[in-house]
């Protein structure tokens, strides 16, 4: 089954294939073909990476490591020892990231093809899009941290691509889609700045970059069997961490190193211990995680990103490029494991992420900003999952919420596509019935603004215009508030479990902060989530178009179906031990028991019947809390919010509306004073003193004394005198010689005949010589 | 196959006299058919020369030489008076002096 | 009397070239140099160019001067018109002083004869091998100086020419698939190889007393048509000199061969082609005849070499015989026999490349001829059809200038 593994460089080379294709045939082969060839792309890579979980499962779960042929030697100095190959890893954590972002990635595929059915770039989308999976699959399966890297950058290319999609559209909607894109990849260097150096410092510790070097099995933390062994026991078996031979990768020689204790890393200016070192390594990468995964401080970036077409913000920005930060640090598990502090930031900065980011979907009215705000709450959920060491449970939340929040941003983007069908139906020759449609002096703006489809103001009563969409989104909703049975109550259930054993265990303060902080995230998603339905499937259509909403298509239907489905039933992978009745059926803890062998400190948690009971109901509440206070009523007339026009939360919803004036908060501490320092710069340093005084005074008049000291004594006085001496030499001396060119053949003759005897007095010249006695 | 009872030296002056007289045509003539069988005196001279040479070494190659100079000369004189043909037809004359196209 | 026929022809031949040089009429010209040519030709079968001499009549004074002829009188070229100013009277005497420094430059050069035209041919020597030693099973190995150069050669067989270096050899002979280093040879005297020998070296004798015996041969031309000649070789093993005698149907003794030597191999003889019947007599004793064979059968034209010695029967008894080698005789030199084989080995490639000439040339002359008068027609329709704002503006006639 080994042999298996060697497929796993198809896996990206196939979607590299299939943008090649679209790329120089889109045009010619039409939308249709199009959609066969990226469809077919991202599904034979899904295939690919069902071949490698069999290969996994056969293979006992062994790591396994597959080299490119012409990339072998992908960066190499030998004479400075680096060698950073183009290695692809196969172990259970880089086939699961495989398995979500080829299959989700697959469904997604097929939903675009009807959700961007008549697009003018059809061909373009797909080719982002299968460039998006090349770099998604090149960043989960590369086996070093600089292939990570260049997938990393590669998604954020396409992340950029993509929100900027439409950035034509008229009516200043273009300016904003692209500013949202400018603002992605701008935010996003600033993380990718905290990896740079991360991977710099990495590098400079370790000597390598690579995970794990070839045929190296990743070494379980020492302290657990240390602790478990009597003391006067014979020593650990050393066969098992005895030293492989040559260079180890950064995870395992960071292992030995924390066993063996006190080393020391030399940084030319100061020597740090290794355990500062490793605190600052992952101090670094978490800021490269925060702007990647869109936590606090970086996440502003994401609720904008939704400029772009919803496939691209199920696909890019809730199910897999977003969950790159956490699949990094799960992967650097070794590194987070040893540092306490690293880790009490982490969970600090995941904690408030979901909390805040939760507060902030409340009070926004854009049902995909809503998704977006929740998608930056529930990467809280994963970041502080993985401060508080749970790296499965992290892992396990991060595929579950792949199923539910692609299914959700796919059903709001049909709920968009049934209501822009609403809107063009009737703008294009309903003009007597909208005067029919009682005229709604509360929904805002439309005689005046252009008609806003994404609007949950505008929206109200889809339930019955399109019950497919809307039972799938229920099942979304449920599975994303934590409900039982759904996918997300099992990983969220499990993350919690994992904050309070630290606090309990431990007694660790991030353990309770975690818990407590995440707690009430979950409390607000699900009350958020409920006011999304209910404003935008319940009660009645606010607006006409909402009234002439329809149904979408099966292309876009069935996705969301299947999705529904994993949504229900995702969760019973990770059956945590000691569950009645399902446990036997699926099994306790597969998820984590498979994640185990690649993930060194993966472990388990326990199942608390209190905590579960505690946070159902709180979801439960949160729910009928949020149909109470958006009943039908309330619905009808949708100006305010009805926590708006309630005194007591008017203030706190101004706020969550506002966004907690976090982008008004970097617009004056950051992008003006920014701004200001840039427009000076320009004005006064480069325009007044580089441009006026250095160009033009020093160098401009400088240059042109030079020029004029070239120019006539020495060009036009001396060489252009040779040269024209010269060439009335030449010109005085061909017309002299012109005249040999007589044109008449016997002058020719002549002068061969003259030649001939030239020639043979010269080859008989001794003999001349000889004979007249010389 | 003794000594040639004719010095070849002798063979090879009556060449060189040979060639001389063809030179002189080409250079002092001015019709160009003349000019041309100058020329074919000329090859014919050194044809001389070449198989004396030949007979001096008891080698076949200078009679081969002799024969290949002789299928040339075929070639070139029919190329050559086809162009004098042409020629004539276009100017009506063969006066080499009267053709000086050379020179623009 | 070939110098004075020589010079007789040479003052035609330069004759006949002044005067064509001179002649105003081409037509006249023309004759002129087909009696050049046919001296020439003359000339070619003075130096045996046989050959040579046919295709100059055929080639040169048949159809090329045909062709000067027949342009001549087509064009009606006979003369050029005198002009009245001539353009190149300079020219004259410059010519004139010209060819007269190149006359006297080649003249003196040949005359003084120190261009190294005398330098006689050096040819490497050629050397085959023949086996007339009777007895050995399964031929012999022939070593020159360590190199074989002859491998399992049969009795009656021979190897065909090599050349080799001119030098000192020692030629050894070993039983067939003996080894050198180790085993001792069968026989081994040093021979010397001189530049433009044609030598045989024949193995001879028996296998008790073998020997090898050197026999040069004239492979020249033989001028009688019928003719052959041969090269005998004295391996009778009771040692004693022997005359080679050929009967006549008649019964008459004509002697070839006086007094040839044990080992020794004789000049070569001249011979008829035919049977003849062949007795050997000790020397100097026409009555005592030591052994005759009959119907010995030469072809024409070949070089022969006759081995006696004594053949070991298959019942070990001996018996006289006579062993004979024939190898082709070279062509006449100059004839087309011997033009036609080199045509036909060595220069095959310039052959077909100026056979390619040939025909490129003929095309050529049909399109010479051809092309211009179509393009020239175009060109006036071209002029009278699509008048371009240049031409029209110029009278006609001026269009030329």
């Amino acid at each position: 089954m080994e042999n298996f593994f060697d497929l796993v460089p198809l896996i990206v080379l196939i979607p590299l294939i299939g943008m090649l294709v679209n790329l120089f045939a889109g045009r010619q082969i039409g939308e249709r073909g199009v959609a066969i060839v990226a469809v077919g792309a991202s599904s034979l890579a899904f295939l690919i990476a069902v071949i490698l979980w069999i290969a996994q499962v056969q293979t006992g779960y062994e790591p396994g490591v597959v080299d490119m042929p012409l990339l072998a030697d992908w960066i190499s100095v030998p004479s400075a020892g680096l060698r950073i190959p183009w290695e692809f890893r196969v172990d259970t954590l880089s086939v699961t990231m495989m398995l979500v972002v080829t299959g989700v990635g697959s469904l997604i595929h097929l939903y675009a093809v009807g959700y961007m059915h008549g697009d003018a770039r059809f061909p373009r989308f797909f080719v982002y899009l299968n460039l998006f999976l090349v770099f998604m699959l090149i960043l989960v399966t590369g086996n070093n941290f600089l292939m990570m890297f260049v997938g990393w950058e590669g998604v954020g290319l396409c992340s950029f691509l993509l929100i900027g999609f439409w950035f034509d559209k008229p009516g200043g909607e273009g300016w904003k889609n692209s500013d949202a894109a400018r603002k992605a990849f701008i935010v996003n260097r600033v993380g990718d700045f905290g990896l740079i150096l991360g991977m710099l410092m990495t590098f400079w510790t370790f000597g390598t970059l690579d995970y794990y070097k070839p045929g190296e099995a990743p070494l379980a933390a020492h302290h657990e069997a240390e602790a478990e062994a009597p003391v006067f026991a014979p020593q650990f078996p050393q066969e098992e961490h005895a030293e492989p031979e040559g260079p180890l990768g950064v995870f395992n020689q960071a292992q030995l190193w924390l066993d063996e204790g006190g080393h020391e890393v030399d940084f030319g200016l100061v020597t740090l211990s290794f355990e500062t070192t490793l605190t600052i390594i992952t101090l670094l990468f978490l800021l490269g995680a925060t702007g990647k995964s869109a936590q606090i401080p970086l996440f502003v970036w994401l609720p904008d990103a939704m400029a772009g077409p919803t496939p691209v913000s199920a696909l890019i920005h809730a199910a897999t490029m977003v969950t790159a930060g956490v699949y990094m640090m799960v992967r650097s598990n070794v590194f987070y494991e040893a540092s306490t502090t690293a880790s009490f930031v982490v969970t600090l900065i995941g904690a408030s992420t979901a909390i805040v980011a939760g507060f902030i979907a409340v009070g926004q009215w854009d049902i995909k900003r809503v998704l977006a705000y929740s998608t930056v709450s529930q990467l809280g959920f994963m970041v502080a999952a993985v401060g508080v060491g749970a790296y499965a449970a992290a892992m396990f939340h991060l595929v579950t919420h792949a199923f539910f929040k692609a299914l959700l941003f796919l059903g709001s983007g049909s709920v968009i596509h049934g209501m822009e069908h609403g809107h063009h139906h009737l703008t294009d020759h309903d003009v007597e019935d909208h005067k029919h449609v009682p005229p709604h002096e509360h929904a805002p703006q439309v005689e005046t603004e252009r008609f806003d489809p994404q609007d949950m103001r505008n929206m109200g009563g889809l339930r019955h215009k399109m019950p497919g969409t809307y039972w799938t989104y229920i099942f979304g909703t449920l599975a994303l508030a934590g409900i039982i049975p759904f996918a997300g109550f099992w990983s969220k259930d499990e993350i919690l479990v994992d904050a309070l054993r630290l606090g309990l265990d431990e007694n660790r303060l991030d353990g309770y902060i975690a818990f407590a902080l995440l707690l009430t995230a979950a409390a607000f998603t699900a009350f958020y989530m409920w006011r999304q339905v209910s404003m935008v499937f319940y009660g009645q259509p606010r607006t006409p178009a909402a009234e002439h909403a329809e149904e979408s298509g099966p292309v876009m239907l069935v996705p969301l179906i299947v999705l529904a489905g994993l949504s229900l039933i995702g969760g019973f992978m990770n059956i945590p031990s000691g569950f009645p009745l399902l446990g036997r059926i699926f099994g306790e803890h597969q998820f984590t028991s498979w994640l185990e062998h690649s993930v060194v400190n993966a472990h388990a948690a326990g199942f608390l019947w209190l905590l579960a009971t505690v946070a159902v109901l709180l979801a439960a509440g949160a729910i009928i809390a949020a149909r109470v206070i958006y009943n039908d009523r309330a619905l009808r007339q949708l100006t305010d919010d009805p926590l708006e026009a309630n005194e007591r939360t008017a203030g706190a919803f101004a706020l969550a509306n506002a966004k907690l004036y976090w982008d008004e908060f970097y617009f004056s501490t950051i992008v003006y004073p920014y701004q200001r320092a840039a427009r000076w710069l320009a004005d006064r340093l480069d325009w007044a003193f580089w441009h006026d005084f250095v160009h033009d005074r020093v160098i401009g008049s400088s240059f042109q004394w030079a020029t004029e000291m070239l120019s006539n004594p020495i060009d036009r006085g001396i060489i252009d005198r040779a040269f024209d001496g010269l060439a009335r030499l030449v010109h005085n001396l061909a017309a002299r010689v012109r005249t040999i060119q007589t044109g008449y053949v016997r002058t020719y003759a002549l002068g061969v005949a003259f030649g001939a005897l030239l020639i043979l007095v010269i080859a008989l010249l001794p003999v001349l010589r000889d004979l007249l006695g010389l | 196959m003794g000594t040639p009872e004719v010095a070849i030296e002798l063979y090879v002056l009556l060449s060189a006299i040979l060639f001389v007289l063809g030179a002189m045509g080409v250079l002092l003539r001015r019709n160009a058919i003349l000019i041309f069988m100058s020329i074919e005196l000329m090859l014919n001279a050194a044809n001389l020369a070449l198989a004396a040479f030949a007979r001096q070494w008891g080698n076949g190659d200078g009679q081969l030489v002799v024969f290949f100079v002789m299928t040339v000369a075929a070639a070139e004189v029919a190329v050559g008076l086809a162009l004098i043909v042409t020629i004539f037809r276009t100017r009506q004359s063969i006066d080499i002096d009267t053709l000086h196209m050379f020179k623009d | 009397m070939e110098l004075t026929l020589f010079f007789i022809v040479a003052a035609v031949a330069v004759a006949a070239a002044a005067l064509m040089l001179i002649s105003e009429n081409a037509v006249h010209s023309a004759l002129f140099l087909i009696v050049n040519f046919a001296c020439i030709a003359f000339l070619f079968l003075m130096l045996h160019a046989p050959f040579l001499a046919l295709v100059q009549i055929t080639v040169y004074t048949g159809a090329i001067m045909v062709l000067f002829l027949f342009v001549i009188m087509l064009l009606g070229a006979e003369r050029v018109q005198p002009e009245q100013t001539p353009r190149f009277s300079w020219m004259t005497p410059v010519a004139v002083i010209l060819a007269l420094a190149f006359l006297a430059v080649a003249s003196t050069a040949i005359i003084q004869g120190d261009i190294e035209l005398t330098t006689p041919r050096v040819a490497d020597p050629q050397v085959r091998v023949a086996n007339a030693l009777s007895g050995a099973a399964d031929g012999i190995d022939v070593y020159l100086n360590d190199e074989r150069i002859a491998q399992d050669l049969d009795y009656r067989e021979s190897t065909t020419f090599d050349a080799w270096d001119a030098g000192q050899y020692t030629i050894a002979l070993y039983a067939a698939g003996a080894d050198p280093e180790a085993d001792e040879p069968l026989y081994q005297q040093p021979i010397e190889l001189t530049t433009d020998d044609v030598l045989t070296l024949a193995a001879a004798g028996t296998m008790q007393e073998p020997l090898v015996v050197v026999a040069a041969e004239d492979m020249g031309p033989i001028d009688d048509e019928d003719g052959l000649r041969f090269v005998a070789i004295n391996a009778l093993p009771d040692r004693a000199a022997i005359d080679v005698a050929r009967l006549t149907r008649g019964g008459e003794r004509r002697v070839l061969i006086e007094g040839l030597s044990y080992g020794e191999a004789s000049e070569a003889v001249d011979l008829q082609t035919g049977s003849h019947t062949i007795a050997v007599y000790p020397a100097g004793d026409s009555n005592t005849r030591l052994a005759e064979y009959e119907d010995v059968e030469l072809d024409d034209q070949t070089a022969a070499l006759w081995v006696f010695g004594y053949e070991r029967r298959p019942d070990n008894s001996w018996r006289s015989e006579i062993v004979t080698f024939s190898a082709a005789m070279y062509p006449a030199f100059g004839g087309p026999h011997h033009v036609g084989e080199l045509l036909f080995s060595r220069y095959l490639l310039p052959f077909e490349m100026v056979a390619l000439v040939l025909l490129v040339a003929m095309i050529g002359a049909i399109v010479l001829t051809h092309e211009a008068r179509e393009k020239r027609q175009r060109l006036v329709r071209r002029l009278a059809n699509v008048p371009s704002p240049t031409v029209e503006q110029q009278a006609p006639g001026e269009a030329g200038k």
